[in-house]
């Protein structure tokens, strides 16, 4: 059977271990939730998802290029977005690792108790659980994230479903290029919102000036030739608001860190 | 295919939209002139295309050119086509359009707003004339909704947005939505195979029943409008929360009429009936705790339109009679509200209930139409609302009176919101408030105001409109 590249780098993961380790790829982006992570650890899933597709129903040529396209192009638009506003990530973060953890599990024995029996067409059961947990833990991003970062992380792994979906069950519609173009609109969408938060002022970072070192430019010996010349001296540095001469100490330096001033 | 013999009308349609994109974009530094003539040629285009006969199809200019009214666009597998169902949407779209670029004059906040504009209601209009594609069009509807979903944040979060979970949230429907009605539309496709088998139209009805349902975003999914209200300009909202709707019940109508066993061999009047009863409910006592004029006009819109998708739950001549007469009216009621608050907001720089008090003496004409526009949509006496809630209700109490009651029980607690809005605006004077109405406020927020309460007196001229759009939908 020939192989695409794309579809090679599915054949690992089309395995049983292979498929867990997307799985659990999923879920971690939701429990470690930095964007660092969470933003690759999305776009990989989604990729290695593809290729799976790939590997297993034999999807037309373009297909798998169109996706991973779509999904990088989506994937660098918010990097570079989080990139320019890192403070923006972590201005919202809903929840902490344990509420994380609990949604998590929450969603997991709601699954195994309730058991929908939902089966996709033309699909495996395995396949189907993939993506189904896939679509889940975007849409657990989507609930726990009142970040547009993280809502468009979480977004574009919600949309991985609909790209699997319309690859396998409607081939040849060109369906594909349609559910990438709104990928790409989505991260941009997002990436835009994230640009443009408005970072409450606690939360920007303050910069300490540095201290200075003045030097003092000792006043010109002024040659007083008579007492009404030394006094309109005097009168004008006072208005003025300049220092007398050998205010700033002996060295003209001024104090400005505490430890100076104490000194 | 009907092959073009002139001139595509289309062309010109979509040519339209570019230029005034473009122009609006180019000249955005004159907002206000942009908008006035950018709402003049919506209206006028509007009224065109609302009056086109297309049983005569050929125009034949002065100049010897023939354009063709019925000529399709097709791109990559994907046709575009005027027909008699989908002009009056389109006509429809350009009236919601030149709504709010006429509202937008008042404040021009924004200045991509009129470029955005053209764009998005080019984009919804691509949606309505998509008649043919590799699949069946009505199951790229959703995946075309995500993009203009996802072009609509660029609307709700302008330069004076204060947050972005409305226009976040907005786009969670239709993201939802489409692989359902992918897999659905996997379904409809195997039904001519094995036309015998029950399962497999109960299967597809599920499916396409459950889609058009997330789209319709009731009750738990009705979040990303209340927000947006409280957080971007209300003209944004109003603009993108119409077109959206529109598009979802237009979709709603070409599925059932294509489909009829979608609703016939599922659960659709049960979801239906029962979200609709839910979300009218949840809006109406969601309403009495708003701190916000802008949420408060949310959920009082969540309110309404629960009323629109409980009326969904029988498809058929009369309950889309009575959707239609509905979103009239909920057009109606939701311009003038956006007219009043965008003028407040504009003079008062917030909607928080505690700083419109006693806006309501120094702008009386602003707060009238918000209080006015906002009990239409709650369906209070003498606004532009009652005659559609008192017909649903009647009609609801028809068949069983206890949801009625409920939802008549509901919209008292959007009108108590409403009371408490009133009393902080005309009541004690605050010296802080120094806003002053202007002349082009006032007069716009009075034709509002005259307009509906035209409306809420004589309801029966909304009797043509109603019965050109039916032939749309029904």
């Amino acid at each position: 059977m020939n192989l695409t590249p794309f579809a090679v780098v599915g054949v690992p993961l089309a395995t049983g271990p292979g498929i867990l380790l997307l799985a659990i790829l999923a879920a971690s982006l939701v429990l470690i939730w930095d964007w660092r992570w969470a933003l690759p650890g999305a776009v990989i899933v989604a990729l290695g998802l593809s290729s799976v597709q790939a590997v297993l129903h034999g999807a037309a040529p373009l297909v798998t290029p169109s996706q991973w396209l779509a999904m990088i192009v989506a994937g660098v638009l918010l990097g570079l977005a989080g990139r320019f506003n890192p403070a923006a990530a972590r201005l919202h973060t809903s929840s902490n690792w344990l509420t994380r953890l609990i949604a998590l599990l929450f969603v997991l024995g709601a699954w195994w108790v309730i058991d929908p029996g939902v089966s996709l067409p033309l699909f495996t059961q395995v396949e189907t659980d993939l993506v189904l947990w896939t679509g889940l833990c975007g849409l657990l991003l989507v609930s726990l994230s009142a970040a547009p970062l993280h809502t468009g992380i979480g977004l574009l792994l919600l949309m991985t479903p609909l790209q699997a979906i319309a690859a396998i069950l409607m081939p040849g519609a060109g369906l594909t290029v349609v559910a990438g173009i709104a990928q790409i609109l989505i991260g941009l969408g997002c990436a835009y919102l994230t640009l443009a938060q408005q970072l409450p002022q606690g939360t920007q970072r303050l910069v300490a000036p540095l201290p200075t070192l003045t030097t003092q430019t000792p006043p010109a010996p002024s040659v007083a030739r008579g007492l009404f010349r030394q006094r309109r001296q005097a009168l004008a540095r006072q208005t003025s608001g300049a220092p007398m001469p050998g205010a700033a100490g002996e060295g003209g330096r001024e104090a400005h860190t505490p430890l100076e001033k104490n000194a | 295919m009907n092959q073009a013999a002139g001139l595509p009308y289309l062309v010109l349609l979509f040519g339209f939209y570019a230029v005034s994109a473009v122009a609006s974009y180019l000249l955005r530094a004159r907002g206000r002139w942009v908008a006035l003539g950018g709402a003049s040629a919506a209206l006028l285009t509007a009224l065109w295309v609302w009056s086109l006969d297309l049983s005569r199809p050929l125009w034949v200019l002065p100049t010897g050119w023939t354009i063709d009214l019925e000529a399709p666009l097709t791109f990559a597998g994907y046709t575009l086509q005027l027909q008699a169902h989908n002009a009056p949407v389109i006509a429809m779209d350009l009236l919601i359009a030149a709504l709010a670029l006429l509202i937008y004059i008042q404040h021009c906040a924004d200045e991509a707003f009129p470029a955005l504009v053209w764009l998005i209601v080019g984009g919804y209009s691509v949606l309505a004339l998509l008649t043919g594609a590799p699949i069946n069009p009505i199951l790229v509807t959703p995946l075309l909704l995500i993009m203009l979903t996802a072009l609509g944040v660029y609307v709700l979060h302008g330069e004076r947005a204060a947050g972005f979970t409305g226009s976040l949230r907005a786009l969670l429907p239709p993201v939802l939505a489409a692989p359902l009605f992918l897999v659905g539309g996997w379904w409809l496709e195997q039904i001519p195979l094995t036309p015998q088998e029950l399962a497999i139209t109960q299967n597809a009805g599920a499916l396409l029943t459950l889609g058009v349902l997330l789209l319709l975003a009731p009750f738990p999914l009705h979040a990303p409008w209340p927000a947006a209200s409280e957080e971007s300009p209300p003209v944004a909202v109003l603009f993108l929360s119409l077109l959206y709707q529109l598009s979802v019940l237009y979709l709603a109508a070409r599925l059932v009429n294509a489909f009829p066993f979608v609703y016939r061999q599922s659960d659709w009047s049960l979801w239906m009936s029962s979200l609709g009863l839910v979300t009218a409910v949840w809006g109406g006592i969601a309403a009495v705790g708003a701190i916000h004029a802008g949420r408060l006009w949310g959920y009082a819109a969540v309110h309404d339109w629960g009323l629109i998708v409980l009326a969904l739950a029988t498809p058929g001549v009369r309950s889309w009679t009575l959707v239609l007469f509905l979103f009239a009216l909920r057009s109606i009621s939701m311009t003038t509200t956006a007219i009043g608050l965008s003028a407040l907001a504009r003079q008062t720089g917030t909607l928080d209930m505690t700083g419109l008090r006693g806006v309501g003496l120094r702008m009386p004409w602003s707060s009238a139409a918000v209080l006015l526009g906002g009990l239409g949509l709650v369906g209070f006496p003498l606004t532009a609302g009652f005659a559609g809630h008192w017909a649903a209700l009647q009609a609801l109490a028809v068949v069983d009176w206890r949801p009625a009651m409920a939802i008549a029980a509901a919209s008292v607690g959007a009108m108590l919101g409403y009371v408490r809005l009133a009393r902080l605006m005309f009541g004690a004077h605050d010296s802080r408030v120094l806003a002053q109405e202007s002349t082009l406020s006032a007069g716009v927020a009075v034709a509002a105001l005259i307009i509906t309460l035209l409306i809420a007196t004589t309801p029966q001229l909304l009797n043509d409109f109603v019965t050109r759009a039916l032939a749309a939908f029904g």
